[in-house]
């Protein structure tokens, strides 16, 4: 027993896609799966297949509850697969579906769920063309585990990359922060919210659409899923090797769903969105692209929230005072705290 | 009218905010060094931080963390013993957040969960008592953890516990007490200290009168000070004003929550569960009558007397600096674990675990990319 | 080292218990330590405790308060003075 305690072993922090998610993939999982596509480390790998330039991302969906205030587990990961190709400037063609079924799960929620991935993916005209289904004792009967897997067509025009980030450049989110994360810490942990924030999980294929005039020169997007806002721009300004200013007054965080960070002591700038975009592009677009997004319903809040700036790899927050900050990446679940 | 109103506080915070700069500058101007204010409560340092103040003063002012955050001051002896109780087959161990990552010697909370304990978080000890309940073949264990300020719930919990007939219910007491602490921090200060950023929260229990002889022992200006944005800015202006004028005085920038005496009504439930004790701190070893122990019939429901465990002595982190971290007497930065080998994912000490801990505030809030 | 959050006293339920209001999130919270405390009162609430009824909350308040720091008279000196 006591030298079974010295080994380490996988622990929840693992799952944040914070710091520790990331050493686990660069210390466990590179060295034996390295290759040029893995390198490029994005939400989907970019694929060339005869005069077709394909982008293919997975990703798979723990969540507990499995069904949360704006949606549920099917829902979400229909839309996680979906973003993750959107932002990579793909519009999504296939998707596959494999669910990891728990002894004891009910077949009526089961069949919520389905309908749920069903509805969100004919809304998108996205066709699930393979899937899988297994069995495992998971200890809980709520423990449903589902892959998604998605192909989609790369906009023939995008090059989305954090080597093109240049001083100067617009920082744009499609929304307001933190709202899917706070949804599910609040259901997560009964919390008696009148009107429970919803989370905002939905698909961002609107964003090619609206965008279209202006993706040659967007440089990159990315969705502020696990680890939020701070992690996702920290992993930009580390890989471009330049400094993020964010602008506390720019951004919007839904009342609720201050209150909720707040009583329970986590950082918004830290939760998940699930149906956000981050932008950066130059700044004489911002403005131009800024009104493009207002267009759409799901973009209406669309804001510039920072900009770039010369420097080594810092994301920097310009607080409310005027003072400034520095924000690191997501470093361990957001746990309810005391201190 | 509520945006009018917003936009006064807004307008008058950027005014306190520039004369509390006028007025660093011009005591730094007169010591010929950089002023030097120690904030006693972690909740302080994280919120200096992430107000941006901490960095936009650091020319003239140096914010230096005290031994406020009771996650890091709780000796590695203790964790080590709460990490064996919830590794008990009959244990289910109800924890605030906060603790989950600290490293003991072997393990943390959250690495034996990972294992198969049973670790479940909690925002209230409240819930401790409802697990007991669900659960009433197990034995829940609660860890009585914090200061002044987190004791009256403990000890409400614990008469709740007994007015219910909750058997299966123990707690891990490890409550402390600031006072003793920051007079043991105070006597043995090898570095200039101008004054001192009182913790409000622990003052809303014991009064800001708990805190006088910071001004007439040791000659500090010290200022009770809350949370808020507005609150840090009123108690830091305040704490120059006195520097500047040399007052040497304890005020309180927190009149909203902090009476001279503090909530008697708290001090009486605890004072009916616990008596106060020396207690061993990580980074001062044993401070006199600085915490709490379950006193008369109560100490049934200490969990170390429950369940006695022998384990072996704990040892020191290797290289870890955080009992000296705690004290005041280094910085984060002085530490050569810090940020290369000692981060919030692979920490080595509880000053870089806890939210609140100087490391991670350091870390998170502070620290530039090189 | 303690998190304290400003919540509305909008329900007294049992002697020992209310529930209390922050921009829309309601908790449970024991009101042990504050016997007195009114439906409207603000409180200081740390682990699911009303710690304290906070005096002063409202905006204006606030202003008032800020006010009175940069007049210098806003604190009062507990300690002694030399």
């Amino acid at each position: 027993m006591e030298h079974s305690n010295h080994e380490a072993v996988i622990v929840s922090s693992h799952g944040d896609g914070g710091l520790m998610t990331q050493q686990l993939l660069q210390e466990l999982f590179m060295p034996f799966f390295n290759n040029d596509w893995l390198a490029q480390a994005d939400d989907a790998a970019f694929l060339q297949h005869r005069d077709e330039a394909l982008a293919f991302s997975t990703d798979s969906f723990v969540v507990s509850p499995l069904f949360f205030p704006g949606g549920d587990i099917g829902k979400l990961a229909v839309c996680g697969t979906v973003n993750d190709l959107v932002v990579s400037g793909a519009k999504p063609l296939w998707l596959s579906a494999a669910f990891i079924l728990p002894e004891g799960l009910s077949i009526k929620r089961l069949t919520r769920i389905v309908r749920s991935m069903a509805e969100t993916a004919r809304l998108l005209e996205l066709p699930i063309v393979t899937g899988d289904t297994k069995v495992a004792n998971t200890g809980d009967p709520e423990n449903l585990f589902i892959n998604t897997t998605g192909i989609g067509a790369v906009h023939p025009r995008t090059y989305l990359n954090a080597s093109r980030l240049e001083a100067g450049d617009a920082i744009i989110i499609t929304g307001t922060i933190a709202d899917h994360g706070a949804a599910i810490l609040a259901s997560r942990l009964g919390l008696d919210v009148e009107e429970l924030p919803a989370s905002d999980c939905a698909p961002l294929c609107y964003l090619l659409d609206t965008l279209e005039p202006f993706l040659p020169r967007i440089k990159m997007m990315r969705d502020p899923t696990r680890g939020g806002v701070a992690t996702t721009l920290k992993e930009i300004a580390l890989a471009a090797g330049l400094d993020l200013v964010l602008e506390e007054t720019a951004l919007k965080i839904n009342p609720r769903v201050q209150a909720i960070a707040e009583s329970l002591g986590v950082d918004p700038l830290y939760l998940a969105s699930e149906g956000r975009a981050l932008i950066i592009t130059s700044q004489e677009d911002a403005a131009g692209v800024i009104e493009a997004l207002r267009l759409h319903p799901q973009g209406k809040e669309s804001a510039i929230i920072g900009s770039v700036r010369p420097g080594k790899g810092n994301l920097c927050l310009k607080t409310n005072l005027g003072g400034t900050r520095m924000l690191q990446m997501l470093s361990g679940t957001p746990l309810p705290r005391i201190c | 009218m509520v945006s009018a109103s917003k936009k006064r506080v807004t307008n008058l915070m950027q005014e306190v905010l520039r004369q509390t700069m006028d007025l660093a500058c011009e005591i730094v101007e007169k010591k010929g060094r950089r002023i030097v204010v120690m904030e006693v409560c972690g909740t302080h340092t994280t919120a200096f931080a992430r107000s941006g103040l901490t960095r936009y003063f650091a020319r003239v002012l140096e914010l230096r963390s005290g031994s406020g955050c009771p996650v890091c001051v709780t000796h590695q002896q203790d964790i080590d013993y709460i990490v064996a109780l919830a590794s008990l087959e009959e244990v289910l161990m109800v924890t605030f957040g906060d603790m989950m990552r600290v490293p003991g010697s072997v393990s943390s909370l959250e690495q034996a969960k990972a294992r198969g304990a049973r670790v479940h978080l909690c925002y209230s000890p409240l819930e401790a008592l409802s697990w007991a309940q669900r659960y009433p073949r197990k034995q829940v264990i609660l860890t009585g953890i914090g200061f002044e300020t987190t004791a009256p719930a403990i000890a409400s919990t614990l008469l709740e516990a007994k007015k219910n007939h909750i058997d299966n219910f123990t707690i891990y007491t490890t409550l402390k007490l600031v006072p003793p602490a920051l007079r043991a921090l105070l006597q043995k200060q090898s570095f200039n200290l101008d004054g001192l950023i009182l913790p409000g929260h622990v003052c809303a229990v014991t009064g800001s009168k708990a805190f006088d002889f910071t001004a007439w022992q040791y000659g500090l200006p010290s200022v009770v000070t809350g949370f808020a944005e507005p609150d840090l800015l009123a108690g830091l202006f305040q704490l120059l004003t006195m520097i500047k004028q040399n007052e040497i005085s304890v005020r309180n920038a927190y009149p909203s929550v902090v009476r001279e005496y503090g909530n008697r009504k708290a001090q009486e439930i605890v004072e009916q569960c616990f008596a106060v004790t020396d207690f061993l701190w990580r980074g001062f070893s044993i401070i006199p009558k600085s915490g709490y122990r379950l006193k008369g019939e109560n100490s049934i429901f200490e969990a170390r007397d429950r369940f006695k465990l022998e384990l072996p002595q704990a040892g020191e982190l290797p290289g870890c600096r955080c009992g000296e971290i705690i004290c005041g007497t280094s910085s984060p930065l002085q530490c050569s674990l810090f940020k290369d080998l000692c981060t919030p994912s692979k920490p080595v000490g509880p000053c870089m675990v806890s939210a609140e801990g100087a490391c991670n505030a350091y870390f998170q809030h502070l620290a530039e990319a090189t | 080292m303690c998190l304290g959050i400003p919540m509305k006293i909008i329900e007294r339920q049992t002697p020992s218990r209310a529930v209390a209001e922050s921009l829309g999130v309601k908790r449970i919270v024991c009101t042990d330590f504050v016997p007195e405390v009114k439906t409207g009162n603000f409180v200081l609430v740390h682990v699911g405790y009303a710690m304290q009824i906070i005096e002063q909350w409202e905006a204006s308040e606030r202003i008032k308060f800020l006010e009175e720091i940069l007049a210098g008279e806003g604190a009062i000196g507990d300690g002694v003075s030399k």
